[in-house]
């Protein structure tokens, strides 16, 4: 019986019978059921729980409340346009302007210029390679070209807005959205990644024998069997090959994919939906 | 609603899914719905053949035109008419379903069509809380009957990235986050089609993103290969054919010999369908690579 100090306060918690008596059954089930209230409302992830999240392949939508200011750097193609932006984005608490010198502790790197060239790419790779950590870009500018895109691709982390349309207000958004792991992308581009994406499927991966995580199916077959927790002579007998079969597709495995063992490479292919 | 013909008990759970994922869960096959009549692949008895390679496998012969476009045409989009658009909703949830039927159906832009109706449907909704390799399942199958088929929506959240590989190799052509989803954003989205833009959330593209750059350092290097689909040695050849060099001029460039460079342009315009070294050129720059 409960302990008269924990008398269930919802309806719903007071319709269960509690079997532990204990005040910290009836705690819990209050939370799981204010849970499932306030699961309408939006999600908030932690940025760490969002990281752990994403390690395990989950793309966790985080929410931009209750963080700490992005520290932003901004690059110009002329020093009025910079200025401006720079002395609006000081008004805005969720965004920290960093001066020239210490645009080395950049998070996001706002770059805004007329045409999106060659130039902008080669110093926006600059930025990237002398940056403490690699931050992501806002690129502002306008008609980018889809033979462009692949170098905007390459360059990590890149938002790209028009600089015709852009206001300042989505320009912020656009830079907390970076900071949370969201892109913003021009049609052509992401039509651009989804073709892409297609043909690796189709004219890579799968003439190769490869899935999607980058495995071949024998690869995948070991995997699935290491994960069981079985050792290379008994998958050997399972699969019907020798031992040093099973041992080549496991050394293949870590070596291609830069992995460091067998228990990270199990952790990858289910990670990557493989197994 | 209009939905007489409708069995009572149709329910997503029975939609039909790729043979090859329903045994390697090892479950039963499902008893058909009349989704599946319209495939007109599964047999007779309803049942859908069982065999067992580790991914749904594509139908053989049948490529999917991509609605996300080729060289010179962007998104495909749904045509410029004046007429209502016309949807189809599935859901998990019946009561959902029913309820975006009927608030759809009462928009003048927008017609609802029982799901019997889907090859002739120009737009397919799918609205579920969570994303499962189900629903995953259903998209392939929706755009599998493409080219005449519907664009398919996906309300929810794509969490998983091997889910958002297959949906996007499935063609689906827009995605809205489940969370604070409103009728007005997925009118928005129908009607974003018709003008042909392709809407994915942000974290989406991150995902995208970030696989296609681990493939490229992961899978496509140590191939040799690259994200445009050329070779990296066809690369050196075909920067060099930029610069003006011949053949000849290329093998003693790049210490191949005549046949060698000749092979390996050869190769390339032949896998890629490019009919001459100039096409070759120009494709070579307009992916990027050069």
């Amino acid at each position: 019986m409960c302990p008269r100090a924990c008398q269930p306060t919802t309806a719903a918690a007071r319709s269960v019978r509690c079997n532990w008596g204990s005040t910290r059954f009836i705690r819990v089930l209050s939370t799981v059921l204010t849970m499932n209230a306030a699961r309408t409302l939006v999600r908030v992830a932690p940025a760490q729980h969002r990281r752990a999240m994403a390690d395990l392949g989950v793309v966790v939508p985080a929410s931009s409340t209750a963080q700490a200011p992005v520290q932003v750097a901004v690059i110009a193609g002329d020093p009025i346009t910079g200025q401006g932006v720079a002395t609006y984005l000081a008004t805005r608490p969720e965004i920290l302007v960093l001066e020239a010198d210490r645009q080395q502790h950049a998070q996001v790197v706002l770059v805004i210029v007329d045409v999106i060239s060659e130039e902008t790419f080669r110093t926006m790779r600059v930025l990237a390679d002398s940056a403490d950590e690699k931050p992501g870009f806002v690129l502002i500018g306008d008609d980018l070209r889809e033979n462009q895109v692949p170098r905007v691709v390459s360059l990590g982390m890149v938002s790209v807005l028009s600089r015709r349309t852009a206001d300042f207000d989505q320009v912020v958004q656009a830079v907390l959205n970076l900071r949370d792991g969201r892109l913003e992308l021009p049609g052509n581009a992401v039509s651009w990644l989804a073709e892409r994406l297609r043909n690796i499927q189709r004219k890579v991966l799968e003439p190769n024998g490869l899935c999607a995580a980058g495995m071949t199916e024998r690869e995948v077959e070991v995997l699935a069997m290491l994960a069981d927790g079985l050792d290379t002579a008994e998958i050997a007998k399972r699969l019907n090959y020798s031992e040093r079969t099973v041992k080549n597709a496991i050394y293949a495995v870590i070596s291609r994919l830069n992995l460091r063992n067998r228990a990270h490479a199990v952790a990858y292919a289910i990670r990557n939906g493989a197994i | 609603m209009s939905d007489g013909n409708r069995p009572p008990q149709r329910h997503m759970a029975d939609a039909p899914r790729t043979a090859d994922e329903a045994a390697a869960k090892g479950e039963t096959p499902r008893p058909m719905t009349e989704t599946a009549a319209i495939a007109g692949d599964r047999d007779a008895a309803g049942n859908t053949p069982v065999s067992a390679p580790h991914r749904p496998a594509r139908p053989s012969g049948v490529e999917h035109p991509s609605p996300y476009g080729s060289d010179e045409v962007s998104f495909r989009g749904l045509d410029r008419e004046s007429r209502p658009v016309s949807v189809v909703v599935f859901s998990d949830d019946f009561l959902l379903e029913q309820g975006a039927s009927a608030y759809l159906g009462v928009h003048p832009e927008v017609e609802v069509l029982p799901s019997g109706m889907l090859p002739e449907a120009q737009v397919a909704l799918v609205i579920v809380d969570v994303v499962t390799d189900e629903t995953i399942g259903l998209i392939e199958y929706i755009t599998s009957l493409a080219p005449a088929g519907p664009l398919t929506i996906l309300i929810g959240d794509l969490l998983y990235r091997h889910h958002v590989l297959r949906a996007i190799d499935a063609g689906l052509a827009g995605v809205i986050p489940r969370r604070g989803a409103a009728f007005e954003h997925v009118l928005a989205a129908i009607m974003g089609l018709r003008k042909g833009s392709l809407r994915l959330p942000g974290e989406v593209l991150a995902s995208m993103k970030s696989w296609l750059n681990s493939m490229e350092s992961q899978a496509l290097e140590p191939l040799g290969l690259t994200l445009s689909g050329l070779h990296k040695r066809e690369i050196e050849v075909i920067r060099l054919l930029a610069e003006g060099l011949s053949t000849r001029e290329i093998a003693e460039q790049l210490n191949y010999s005549e046949r060698t460079v000749k092979n390996i342009i050869h190769g390339t315009l032949s896998r890629l369908n490019l009919r001459n070294r100039v096409q070759a050129v120009a494709f070579a720059i307009r992916s990027g690579v050069l």
